[in-house]
């Protein structure tokens, strides 16, 4: 009988500590403000022309206008030490986006960095002023430049923005809904 | 030997809600993460292919947030380009505009080897990778290794990422 008391109490030890190992593993719930992942979708125009300098293009070098409708996942942060400020991660044409060659040698990149390594570079992260659930990003480096200005709330977002280099300028106007708080 | 019989259920017991690893080593790997890496598109009627080509090769980066569930070899990917994001007729789930419905699983082992596997109406993605702790960067960092395919029809879309996690927020 004394077994058997022993037996239920170490299974129900052992049941107890899978409870706590579940519980301590949940992440918490971010209680910041526009913190978390965004799930956003809409149209990206790409507008280019194969010369590499407008003036010294042609008609035949364009301008050429490639049209998609894209969907993305873009993190915000809001920053607690400084709270005019938002920090995007994941943002197409600022420090997400592609390079392709067009028509055999012509480059096109339609994001402003490509960094392997994200931590090393402090100007690769991307920050947005924010006021009153209004945003507007200016983020540029020595020839790309890229603007945007948008809304955001706890539940959605919403995006007009626009990236140019040289002779390309693309295009995003993005609207979503956030999908994850952050711990 | 009842004693003995005991002792072991209980072994047993915690043994089965326990991984191999301490969970809290599988979940720091849950984060982001910023991949880069080649995309090799083939297709029959490729516009921006050179002339006489069928494959177009390119460079993409992007954010993919993992999260990984330390109760189960069960892993989700948001931002997974192909499967989840990217251009609209080059993904899994091609109209989708709320997350929650192109949700990306994978299974994910021990010891950070991952698998994809999803299929849309004829789209499909699969994929093979691995994140491990990386020797590079700020100490307990991850990195993490992607080949990935999406193929609908005529179309295949090739992926070889690689990448680090990263922090998010200023240190």
């Amino acid at each position: 009988m004394k077994l058997k008391e022993i037996t239920i109490n170490l299974i129900f030890i052992a049941l107890l500590s899978c409870f706590v190992l579940s519980a301590n593993t949940t992440p918490p719930i971010s209680s910041e403000p526009y913190t978390g992942l965004y799930y956003v979708h809409g149209s990206k125009v790409m507008t280019f022309y194969t010369c590499p300098f407008i003036e010294t293009c042609t008609p035949d070098d364009g301008p050429f206008i490639d049209t998609t409708r894209i969907a993305s996942v873009v993190a915000v942060k809001w920053m607690e030490e400084k709270t005019d400020t938002l920090h995007f991660f994941g943002l197409p044409g600022a420090d997400e986006g592609e390079m392709k060659i067009y028509f055999g040698d012509t480059e096109l990149t339609d994001f402003v960095f490509s960094l392997g390594r994200y931590d090393v570079f402090d100007h690769s992260r991307v920050f947005g002023a924010h006021s009153n659930n209004k945003f507007e990003i200016n983020h540029n480096n020595t020839s790309n430049r890229y603007k945007g200005i948008g809304t955001i709330s706890n539940r959605n977002i919403e995006f007009n923005a626009q990236r140019t280099f040289k002779t390309i300028t693309v295009e995003y106007d993005l609207i979503g809904e956030r999908i994850h708080t952050l711990d | 030997m009842k004693k003995y019989c005991t002792i072991a259920l209980t072994v047993m017991i915690v043994a089965g809600c326990v991984d191999s690893e301490p969970a809290e080593i599988i979940e720091r790997r849950s984060g982001f993460y910023y991949l880069s890496g080649p995309r090799i598109t083939v297709e029959d009627s490729c516009f921006h292919c050179a002339e006489g080509e069928d494959s177009l090769r390119e460079s993409v980066t992007f954010s993919l947030f993992v999260q990984v569930d330390p109760n189960s070899e069960r892993v989700q990917f948001y931002g997974l380009q192909g499967a989840d994001t990217g251009d609209l007729d080059r993904r899994v789930y091609p109209d989708c505009t709320r997350s929650s419905d192109c949700e990306i699983f994978g299974t994910i082992q021990p010891g950070g080897a991952f698998e994809i596997d999803i299929e849309n109406n004829g789209h499909r993605y699969q994929a093979a990778g691995s994140i491990w702790r990386s020797e590079f960067g700020p100490e307990g960092r991850y990195s993490i290794e992607l080949q990935g395919q999406y193929s609908y029809e005529d179309l295949s879309i090739d992926y070889d990422l690689e990448g680090e996690q990263v922090s998010f927020t200023l240190e």
